[in-house]
């Protein structure tokens, strides 16, 4: 049976902006609990200076929880890069990006490449873990691929992976926490500055070629190339449309 | 008549004289403001550029200036040959297929170039594209085989920043495309990056943070958010010089185990691929359902449907309902009111089968059958049987 670690952040309500445990973390705690009911051993890791955000998550009551005194400014990666190295779990699960901070997502994939192996992101179901690693992957569109990893393997959960469930408040408070300290600690380097979060420009699709050009956008309707066929018999009908959606390459098979 | 009717001949003879009416030396009259043309002396013949005589009432000047009596050549390529950066814009490419976010990126990178005084390098990692009229100026065309393979990927793109060094190198923020690539290749060069840039000028750039932005001078990496990939490049002829590049060979730490079917009927409208929609029009719905399932398209319905309660209101398309973006939308029955077309703004590909010629979504679709959906849905359901039986 392997070991699993599980990275747990603080995270962020997007609206009140209160303490909560992250959604794409909670998601990948929800991974290790199908891996904890399969007979691994699964180890909660969180990088922070309270115990406040890793109690939310020991409410689901999965695995061993363990904290790394690291302060608020200093940087999370070096810690958890440390306990990796020092641990070597087989597979570290992971969310997708801090709710808080720089929120970058560049963290699992520093893993990955610290602990030697590799890194699979938008992962909603682990199948297998043996010699190597089965996972499930969320495409686009609703679809999902079959994958398979070598260990030690760095596992980013999807959006549409499942949420935990099971929260107790009674084990959330009952949680006990190991806390390991960290020696160094060093704020994160970055050639970019925080500022506070302007609104997001609305998307513009700029027109060139003049005051004519933008009229005949302004007043056109019809994007496409607009074929029309009038009374075809079915069978034409459905030709055009199978050869369309083929030569578009939407058909799958 | 109320007005008296001005006369100018006396007024200019008034004009001459004094108060006393005696013509006064020294005092001009007013001429006409405008010299009178001879208009026949201008419909001579005035030599176009192309040699031939063409006859211009305005001088010359409409055969000097206006373009369309000017006989052009072939058009020539806009060429850069001494560029002082290079922006290299990998493409997305979802399924080999070059969709609106990959002509988006194009643009920006085309837009960050010219105010570089730059060139952009188009990286497409497979299919064959020409993107002559999508503003790259150089091309890498590769052609890695369909399976996921990021590590393959990621040694292309490495191999490419080695080549050519370009300064900056753009991706789309899209999960498991430009946002997974984007960041592999972050931590294996170990340049700057910066991820989700929403605004990007050569002075500054701002990416989204969590709550934050991020601000600062533009790093070498950089993915773009989805508001800056709206755009379309300008469609003027460009050069698309195909640039060869040598790829080193890449670990295989992840196998690809293939596609599992999943049925999609279901799915969230959202995020769906392909969307199968019902309108008034359809009255066999087993037909519609059967074609639906052997398109493997997401079930969508207009209002009308979903308030006779023919469909859930979750599958309901339009401003009331669900704002889909599915790359193909199929439109059987629905005549296309305003608040429909709302919903379906953002969709690539409109098919649509309505018995009405006038009817908006007609208008609306890139291709449009005026013909009863209740025979087009069977018939194309046996089509696409038989052809994959065949």
């Amino acid at each position: 049976m392997a070991d699993v670690a599980v990275l747990l952040s603080a995270g962020r309500h997007p609206a009140t902006g209160r303490l909560r445990p992250a959604d794409r973390d909670s998601r990948a705690l929800a991974l290790a609990g199908s891996l904890l009911a399969a007979g691994h051993s699964v180890t909660a890791v969180h990088a922070g200076p309270e115990d406040e955000p890793l109690r939310h998550y020991g409410g689901f009551g999965i695995g061993d929880l363990v904290r790394l005194a690291v302060q608020e400014e200093a940087d999370a990666l070096p810690a958890l890069a440390g306990w990796l190295a020092r641990h070597r779990p087989a597979l570290v699960l992971a969310g997708a990006q801090a709710e808080r901070g720089a929120g970058s997502g560049l963290l699992p994939y520093a893993l990955a490449g610290s602990l030697g192996g590799t890194c699979v992101p938008e992962v909603v179901a682990i199948e297998d873990l043996g010699d190597r690693v089965t996972l499930i992957q969320a495409q686009a569109g609703g679809r999902r691929r079959r994958l398979a990893a070598t260990l030690p393997t760095v596992v980013i959960a999807a959006h549409a992976a499942p949420l935990p469930a099971g929260w107790a408040y009674g084990r959330a408070v009952r949680a006990r926490l190991a806390v390991e300290p960290v020696a160094e600690q060093v704020p994160a380097a970055s050639s970019l500055r925080a500022e506070p979060a302007r609104p997001l420009a609305r998307p513009v699709r700029k027109i060139r070629g003049g005051a004519a050009a933008r009229m005949a956008a302004a007043t056109s309707f019809t994007v496409g190339k607009g074929r029309l066929m009038v009374q075809p018999t079915p069978r034409e009908a459905a030709e055009a449309i199978a050869d369309y959606l083929a030569g578009e390459g939407l058909l799958q098979r | 008549m109320s007005r008296v009717r001005r006369d100018p001949h006396a007024e200019r003879a008034r004009a001459g004289r004094g108060p006393s009416g005696r013509v006064r030396m020294g005092v001009v009259a007013a001429g006409p403001a405008r010299p009178r043309t001879d208009p026949h002396a201008l419909r001579a013949g005035v030599l176009a550029p192309s040699g031939r005589l063409r006859v211009d009432p305005h001088g010359g000047d409409l055969v000097q200036h206006a373009g369309v009596l000017v006989e052009q050549g072939p058009e020539q390529p806009i060429l850069v040959a001494d560029p002082a950066c290079l922006i290299l814009a990998v493409l997305d490419l979802p399924d080999g297929r070059l969709e609106r976010i990959d002509r988006g990126l194009l643009s920006a990178a085309r837009d960050l170039a010219d105010q570089l005084d730059g060139a952009v390098v188009a990286l497409t990692l497979r299919g064959r594209h020409d993107l002559s009229r999508l503003g790259a100026d150089r091309h890498i065309a590769l052609d890695l085989p369909d399976s996921w393979d990021p590590d393959a990927e990621l040694s292309a793109i490495a191999a490419a920043l080695d080549t050519l060094s370009p300064r900056h190198v753009l991706f789309a923020e899209t999960p498991l495309l430009g946002a997974d690539r984007a960041r592999r290749l972050a931590i294996r060069t170990g340049l700057g990056s910066a991820f989700a840039v929403h605004r990007l000028q050569p002075s500054e750039i701002r990416a989204r943070g969590a709550g934050t932005d991020l601000v600062g001078l533009p790093p070498p990496i950089m993915t773009l958010h989805e508001v800056l990939l709206a755009d379309m490049p300008e469609p003027s002829l460009r050069e698309a010089r195909p640039v060869e590049l040598t790829i080193g060979p890449a670990p295989a730490a992840i196998e690809d185990l293939g596609e599992m079917p999943v049925d999609l009927t279901g799915a969230p409208l959202t995020e769906a691929d392909m969307i199968a929609s019902a309108g008034d029009g359809v009255t066999d719905w087993s037909a519609f359902h059967e074609l639906a399932q052997i398109l493997n398209a997401t079930v969508g319905g207009s209002r009308i449907v979903c308030d006779r309660g023919l469909l859930p209101r979750d599958r309901q398309v339009g401003a009331s309902g669900t704002l889909v973006a599915p790359k193909a939308y199929l439109a059987m029955g629905i005549s296309g009111a305003a608040q429909h077309l709302q919903g379906i703004e953002r969709c690539q590909r409109v098919v649509a089968v309505n018995t009405d010629l006038h009817a908006k979504m007609i208008e609306r679709a890139d291709l449009a059958i005026v013909a009863d959906a209740q025979a087009v849905m069977p018939a194309l359901a046996s089509l696409l049987r038989e052809r994959d039986r065949g």
